[in-house]
């Protein structure tokens, strides 16, 4: 039976450095206290079948209900954070694409699941390339960690043995390649270009609900609590040290404290920046933990460039080729400014590529009987890749608290200023260069390429607003996501990253997470936390 | 009515079985809430146009049957009740989406009188991003993903589909219920 104010560690946020936060305490002996700020989800009660043709909008989705996630649908509208209920604000003309999920589970309750591991490339970032700072880690400290994460969700892949793309405790995928993906892959070691099996989480469902927090809530010392939108930290005005949680309950609005011997902020990204930001005080006056003024500074995300080539795989056309013709995928590896520094551009990207599927009939100039025929033509004739590339962390880019406006709970809401740089408009150019030359080595039809980014943010992996580093006059957080100024204080999310390399950066939160929750649980035993 | 009439007629309760003297025991199975067959709102019922007017009502189902005609087997654009259904989306859509359909669609009607395949000579240029800077030919493009995907989502393409094979045709996947 749970009690009040009986942990010793309140968790905020239940996603992939919430969920892995109480993982790795409780099974330490720590008791643990999470908030969710979305409600329990019942995978059972909340979801069943539903033919498209029988939703309100035919799959449109109600006109004008996320004007920036792309990404919902209609059958999954509900599980997506409002806009109106969650706002923030941006320059005009600079439009962020801020995707959240407030629900028990967080993003990963839909995230990719591609899972790789960031190298010293990103690490030492300063070092190779004399941009921006390294982080306060290497590879070899988070290896162990990565080690212990992977086999936990299961991810397969296949290693190669490459420096920027370092090697995993994977289930090996060798599988074989269908005919068409076996072509592109040659054609990439004709350039001189890596490429590998798909990266990703297995399972049914590969998320901190099934796979963390079920193990956590066995050992009898994690409490859960959903509906709990946490609005500031309060500090102990002698100390200067983090001593509780003010919340607000998502259903009533009523609010409530509860105590904390220390706090893990993980409530994403942004949004434990916001709360920081929020949490000022009279020992904290530019945020809590911002004596650097760091915080909020240095955001970047990973840009996205979704389909930059789309072509058509000949003799798949009119469905004649033999049937391992077609289908899977795989992921090329960076390949620029690795072994030396070439191109206009500091640091690199990857890609995404699949092999079936129908092109777009957006992007074939017809329409009609010509359109319909053509579409048959193409039927699982499709060759598509996604190019996915570094962006810079700079101090320009980042999120403020936009005073004027406050959300359904009375919170003050982010303001958000990211744009690209040159750095990224050069990168992406020779990203779609490059994939046309790999899609014509290959022998493949260009039915349509491009070089447009999403906007920012519509990758969902925003980073950085809270770094970690080895200064704390240009940093937040040590080398264990601890605050340098508040020493009860742990954020273990992507806020944290210094760089973020181009690979998705979930695996590395996980990591992070269990790293500095180690290093918690044995300060707390100590009694020097 | 007679009180057991009126209850008859509630309950829809056999008269015979109302006469019954006593009930035989239930079994336990009949006690779980049961899933009814119900249908989706557009197998029986019409919605009536209220966002085009007339001429633009008109030009879009002359649009709608140049972008997709039957074929294949499946029903066209019009026969799946894709300009009924366009005129209700683009009423709940944001202002410059409604600015862009009336627009072009009034744009489509002054020239009814040209052959379709002139007017809708932008749609056979090569695709960009970016899309076209003349608000017309961009009226098309969103007109024409707008069609296609009302069309390929009906139930009339759904039930085409369906014909002659095992199972139902159309897409279906998991809706999630507001979370509360």
């Amino acid at each position: 039976m749970a009690k009040k104010n009986d942990h010793d560690v309140v968790i905020i946020g239940s996603g992939a450095g919430g969920g892995m936060a109480a993982h790795t305490l409780t099974r330490l002996g720590v008791k643990c206290l999470m908030l969710e700020a979305g409600p329990m989800v019942d995978w059972e009660r909340d979801r069943s079948l539903v033919n498209v043709h029988d939703l309100p909008y035919r799959g449109f989705g109600k006109p004008g209900r996320f004007p920036h996630v792309t990404q919902a649908s209609e059958f999954d509208a509900n599980l997506w954070a409002d806009e109106k209920q969650n706002p923030y604000t941006y320059a005009e003309n600079e439009p962020f694409y801020w995707v959240r999920i407030r629900a028990l589970g967080g993003k990963m309750l839909r995230w990719g699941r591609a899972s790789w591991r960031l190298s010293d490339f990103e690490f030492r970032a300063k070092d190779h390339d004399g941009y921006g700072e390294n982080w306060p880690v290497r590879l070899a400290d988070l290896a162990p960690y990565y080690d212990r994460a992977e086999p936990m969700f299961r991810v397969s892949g296949r290693n190669e043995g490459l420096p920027q793309l370092p090697d995993g405790k994977l289930l090996l995928d060798d599988s074989n390649d269908s005919v068409s993906v076996r072509r592109f892959i040659e054609s990439c070691k004709k350039l001189g270009i890596p490429t590998t099996k798909p990266r990703r989480a297995s399972g049914t469902l590969a998320s901190s609900t099934n796979l963390l927090l079920p193990d956590a809530l066995a050992t009898g010392k994690l409490t859960v609590v959903p509906n709990a939108v946490v609005s500031r930290l309060s500090v102990n005005p002698d100390t200067g040290r983090v001593d509780g949680v003010h919340f607000v309950d998502r259903r009533s609005r009523r609010d409530y404290h509860v105590k904390a011997r220390a706090v893990v902020v993980s409530a994403s990204t942004l949004e434990s920046t916001r709360l920081l930001l929020n949490s000022a005080s009279r020992q904290h006056p530019n945020g809590l933990g911002n004596s650097s003024g760091a915080l909020g500074r240095y955001l970047f995300d990973q840009f996205y460039i979704k389909n930059c080539i789309v072509c058509a795989v000949p003799e798949a056309k009119g469905g004649k080729g033999p049937r391992n013709l077609m289908g899977g995928g795989g992921y090329v590896v960076r390949f620029r400014n690795v072994d030396k520094k070439e191109k206009n551009f500091l640091r690199g990207y990857t890609y995404d590529f699949g092999s079936g599927g129908t092109p777009s009939a957006k992007l074939l100039p017809l329409y009609g009987e010509p359109l319909a025929k053509e579409l048959e033509n193409l039927r699982g004739a499709g060759f598509s890749m996604t190019a996915m590339g570094e962006v810079l962390p700079r101090f320009e880019n980042h999120v403020s608290i936009d005073k004027d406006m406050k959300d359904a709970w009375g919170i003050p809401v982010l303001r958000i200023s990211q744009k690209y740089g040159d750095n990224e408009y050069a990168m992406a150019k020779d990203a779609m260069e490059s994939a046309d030359a790999m899609c014509k080595g290959a022998g493949f039809e260009t039915i349509a390429k491009h070089s447009t980014f999403v906007p920012p943010g519509e990758s969902i992996h925003e980073l950085g607003t809270c770094r970690m580093g080895s200064d704390p006059k240009k940093s937040v957080l040590n080398g264990f996501n601890q605050s340098h100024d508040v020493r009860n204080l742990f954020v273990v999310d992507g806020s944290s990253f210094v760089t973020g390399g181009a690979q998705n950066p979930t695996l590395t939160i996980l990591a992070l997470s269990m790293r500095a929750s180690e290093y918690l649980a044995e300060g707390l035993r100590k009694g020097n936390i | 009515m007679k009180r057991r009439s009126v209850l008859q007629s509630i309950v829809g309760v056999p008269a015979a079985a109302a006469a019954m003297p006593a009930q035989t025991p239930v079994p336990s199975v009949g006690d779980q809430f049961p899933r009814l067959a119900t249908v989706g709102v557009e197998t029986v019922a019409d919605s009536p146009r209220r966002f085009f007017t007339t001429e633009q009502f008109a030009a879009l189902r002359r649009l709608a049957d140049a972008i997709a005609p039957a074929a294949g087997g499946r029903p066209s654009a019009n026969e799946a009740g894709v300009p009924e259904f366009l005129d209700f989306l683009i009423r709940e859509s944001p202002a410059p989406v409604q600015k862009l359909y009336r627009d072009g669609l009034d744009r489509l009607h002054s020239e009814s009188g040209r052959p379709i395949d002139e007017t809708l000579a932008p749609l056979r240029t090569p695709w960009t991003y970016a899309g076209p800077s003349d608000p017309f030919a961009r009226f098309l493009e969103q007109a024409k993903s707008d069609i296609l995907q009302a069309a390929a989502n009906s139930r009339e393409w759904a039930e085409s589909a369906s014909r002659g094979r095992r199972g139902a045709g159309g897409m279906s996947n998991y809706y999630w219920r507001v979370l509360d």
